[in-house]
């Protein structure tokens, strides 16, 4: 089996210098200022062709390629990209399920709507040059959908697009592309991929300089230091940073139930809790069911580490859960926990329940934190600065009517919510950290 | 000094085999008995003893030490539910951060020693008595750094105790110069400052009085006297015998430097040959420490060994924690790398086996060391830590 690549460049001549990839056998080319254009300019002239599609027509090609993507699974990649994403075959199949399962065509019109993007403003954004035509992704390797939802908002708009992997996950786009050559030609002829080292600067200045748009997801010390990168070009792209993020989840008392904690088990489970829509906190309700329903979570993470079970870990980051393992146990015997629920001879997940409400680190890979509450305002106080962090909160409060909720959700200001076990699906018009999806790669609008 | 007999008691035994056990390995040899230079009888004969007394440390802190109580209830080992010594609870070092580990009480207190706080708040460990700390240092230290020699000039590259009063390692040096310094024995740092021109004029005058000198100190204070060196484009070559004692740790103070690299430019700026520096392992939870054995093999004119394998005393016995299971098995004899536990029958007055967030492999006839191991592997997106990789 062929694998593909990390560097996908319509437009770039035969013959570019190759380099190798960190530490796998992938090579891949290493671009001057002059490719760097010319590539911008073949991706230009595809996305162009792409644009004088009408957007009915762009989201009919989207949901078919996101139901095909979704239908053949990971198949031929499988083995790669278990390597290359650290997850199980089993881990990998959800993954992938979950990167597409939300894009329907249903799904995409309504983020046009939230957005008030019709047709009618596409094209005068696109005729009066307000939007940004070419847009640069450099993303993050911990889950495949971040891929996946940044090229398909450029898509959706039109715009010619350059996507840089993470050296640690850099095969799934590469995958992605390698499919949609087959499915949507069309998308792929106005996207490039390629890797290059973080420290290359001159391959980073000839890619940003073609660019009018810049996203860049990751560390906030490694965001801060592309932001510096993309603001020394003149003239400077639109730049567009994702930063540090935690999700949780918020259950009532009515809503400790056996399905809960199945919907949190999952939600906590798959891509092995690595995305920022990977819950690490559940904030649940103090009640007489509290400690049963801790249970019923263990349960169901244990169920699904049979199922579905976690990715091979590194001795490092083994030892590192150990650690905490058993850094818990000690917090526990000196009353700071009020429960502790580990596989015996293992570190496959864990939960803990608090005493009191407040912050505490999970160490992700299936840890999760089950924090205490008696009123919402006790979240707010008890977890301070920790909230401007806040992606996602999934749901389960059957017991609260609509504007308890909404009241709650002002207070702690998530950027997506959804019910307990869907919080990982989440769609295209979801604002990731509070940036309007869309609208934002239209500046000029 | 002493509150109970069964204390006393206890401190006898444990001083009057400390004074007697190996005090490190004599040579590196693929087994531990080897290593010590020991017959199989006399092997067996130690090893039972150090069984002996650990399950007695056992009994004596699981009665005394309530946090460790609780811990050890936890994970189901009790003092009648566990038979060797491998099998006594190692207590995460963070509970010195967390709650007083102590078997006396604190107006038995003697000394009090804070640990850095590289990972978080500093931690206290409280003592009621010195003794086993100070046997176990000045014997380890013997047979390892002064095998050959009763008095060494002794330059000090740490604060003075009266700056440091609650550091281990100013205690250690501090002690060491008393039972090992010639004169003019100083120390070299204040407030963690280097006193550069003082040291430049003590180590050029001993160059003159061809004396040799037992430079110590933290790598963060030898970066600061390479650098210092540098500066001045100063270098000397230091009478033979001379040697230096380094014990770990940056701490974020200063630029790092590798050991290797860190080892050859001291070689350049002080003449001393790197087979004549040997590291030091250790913290401040332990009363006993791990040291190389480059200097012994120098002085023996074996080879060094290429593979880093840390030489301790005898009732100091290294574990490393299996990831997947949480079972401690030696450190030599392991399958795989772990988190390194330390059970040091040094270790009478808080508990003597220790868990350390420190990732160690095995290197027969001991371990080596990886570095330490996050209590959070960076890899995903947290509360409180970032994607590390992501861009």
């Amino acid at each position: 089996m062929q694998l593909p690549a990390p560097s996908h460049l319509p437009g770039a001549p035969g013959g570019l210098p190759e380099r190798r990839l960190g530490s796998t056998p992938l090579r891949v080319p290493k671009p001057s200022a002059q490719v760097a254009r010319a590539v911008w300019q073949a991706l230009d002239s595809a996305a162009a062709a792409w644009r004088r599609r009408s957007s009915e027509e762009r989201v009919r090609v989207l949901a078919r390629s996101a139901r095909q993507l979704r239908a053949r699974g990971p198949g031929r990649w499988g083995e790669a990209l278990q390597r290359s994403t650290g997850l199980s075959a089993a881990g990998l199949e959800a993954a992938w399920d979950t990167t597409f399962a939300p894009h329907d065509r249903d799904s995409l019109l309504r983020a046009l709507r939230e957005e008030a993007l019709d047709e009618t403003m596409l094209v005068a954004a696109a005729e009066r040059q307000l939007l940004a035509r070419r847009v640069l992704h450099v993303v993050a390797g911990n889950v495949l959908p971040a891929t996946w939802i940044v090229l398909a908002r450029g898509w959706l708009l039109g715009a010619a697009q350059w996507l840089r992997p993470a050296q640690r996950e850099p095969l799934f786009a590469a995958c992605l592309l390698a499919d949609l050559a087959e499915i949507a030609p069309e998308l792929a002829a106005c996207t490039a991929l390629l890797w290059w080292p973080h420290a290359d600067a001159a391959t980073s200045h000839a890619v940003v300089a073609g660019a009018h748009a810049v996203t860049v997801q990751g560390s906030d010390d490694g965001v801060a230091a592309w932001r510096h990168q993309v603001g020394r070009c003149k003239p400077a792209p639109l730049f567009i940073g994702y930063g540090s993020r935690w999700s949780g989840a918020l259950v009532t008392r009515a809503g400790q139930t056996r399905d809960s904690a199945r919907g949190a088990a999952r939600d906590v489970a798959l891509f092995d809790q690595q995305g920022c829509l990977s819950p690490t906190l559940l904030f649940a309700e103090r009640g007489a069911g509290l400690e049963k329903w801790c249970r019923r979570l263990a349960q169901e993470l244990a169920d699904l580490e049979r199922k579905m079970p976690r990715g091979h870990l590194g001795a490092r980051a083994r030892a590192a859960l150990r650690n905490w393992h058993e850094t818990a146990r000690l917090d526990q015997a000196v009353g700071d926990l009020q429960g502790f629920w580990a596989p015996e001879r293992s570190i496959a997940w864990g939960v803990i329940l608090l005493r009191r409400c407040a912050a505490y680190e999970s160490p992700l890979d299936r840890h999760v934190v089950v924090v205490p509450f008696s009123d919402p305002e006790e979240i707010v106080r008890g977890l301070g600065p920790h909230l401007e962090r806040l992606q996602g909160l999934a749901l389960a409060a059957p017991d609260w009517s609509a504007a308890k909720r909404q009241d709650v959700l002002d207070r702690l200001h998530p950027t997506r919510t959804a019910p307990v076990g869907s919080l990982q699906l989440a769609p295209l018009g979801w604002p990731q950290d509070h940036h309007p999806p869309l609208r934002s790669l239209i500046p000029g609008l | 000094m002493y509150p109970d007999s069964e204390t006393r008691e206890l401190d006898v035994a444990l001083l009057d085999w400390l004074r007697q056990a190996p005090a490190g390995f004599v040579r590196l040899a693929p087994t531990r008995s080897a290593s010590y230079g020991l017959d199989a009888a006399r092997a067996e004969a130690l090893a039972s003893r150090f069984e002996e007394l650990a399950m007695a440390l056992f009994h004596y802190q699981y009665e005394r030490v309530p946090t460790y109580r609780q811990f050890a209830q936890l994970l189901g080992r009790t003092p009648s539910s566990i038979r060797r010594a491998a099998e006594v609870p190692p207590l995460p070092v963070a509970a010195l951060r967390r709650t007083r580990v102590a078997t006396f009480p604190p107006e038995s207190e003697r000394a009090s020693f804070r640990t850095s706080g590289t990972t978080g708040d500093p931690g206290v460990l409280h003592l009621d008595s010195l003794d086993l700390y100070d046997v176990s240092l000045e014997r380890a230290f013997e047979h390892h750094v002064m095998p050959d020699t009763d008095r060494i000039v002794m330059v000090l590259l740490v604060s003075p105790p009266h700056e440091s009063p609650h550091s281990s390692l100013g205690y250690m040096l501090e002690r060491l110069r008393r039972r090992w310094g010639a004169p003019r024995s100083a120390t070299f740092m204040r407030g963690e400052q280097l006193q550069w021109e003082e040291l430049r004029r003590a180590l050029e005058e001993s160059v003159a009085a061809g004396e040799p000198v037992c430079l110590l100190g933290t790598a963060f204070a030898f970066v600061q006297l390479l650098d210092a060196a540098a500066d001045s484009a100063w270098s000397v070559r230091l009478p033979g015998a001379s040697r230096l004692f380094e014990t770990g740790g940056y701490k974020g103070r200063s630029r790092a430097l590798d050991r290797k690299t860190l080892y050859a430019k001291l070689n350049e700026a002080l003449g001393i040959p790197v087979t004549h520096m040997v590291s030091e392992y250790g913290m401040t939870e332990l009363g006993s420490q791990y040291y190389t054995l480059t200097l012994r093999a120098a002085l023996r004119n074996e080879a060094i060994p290429p593979v880093e394998s840390w030489s301790a005393p005898f009732w100091l016995r290294p574990r490393l924690m299996d990831s997947e299971s949480g079972v401690c098995t030696e450190a030599a004899t392991a399958s795989a790398p772990g988190l390194l536990t330390h059970h040091d029958l040094a270790n009478r007055g808080s508990v003597a086996h220790w868990l350390c967030s420190d990732l160690g492999a095995p290197a027969p006839p001991s371990f080596q060391l990886l570095g330490r191991a996050p209590r959070a592997d960076l890899r995903g997106c947290g509360l409180v830590h970032e994607r590390s990789d992501a861009v």
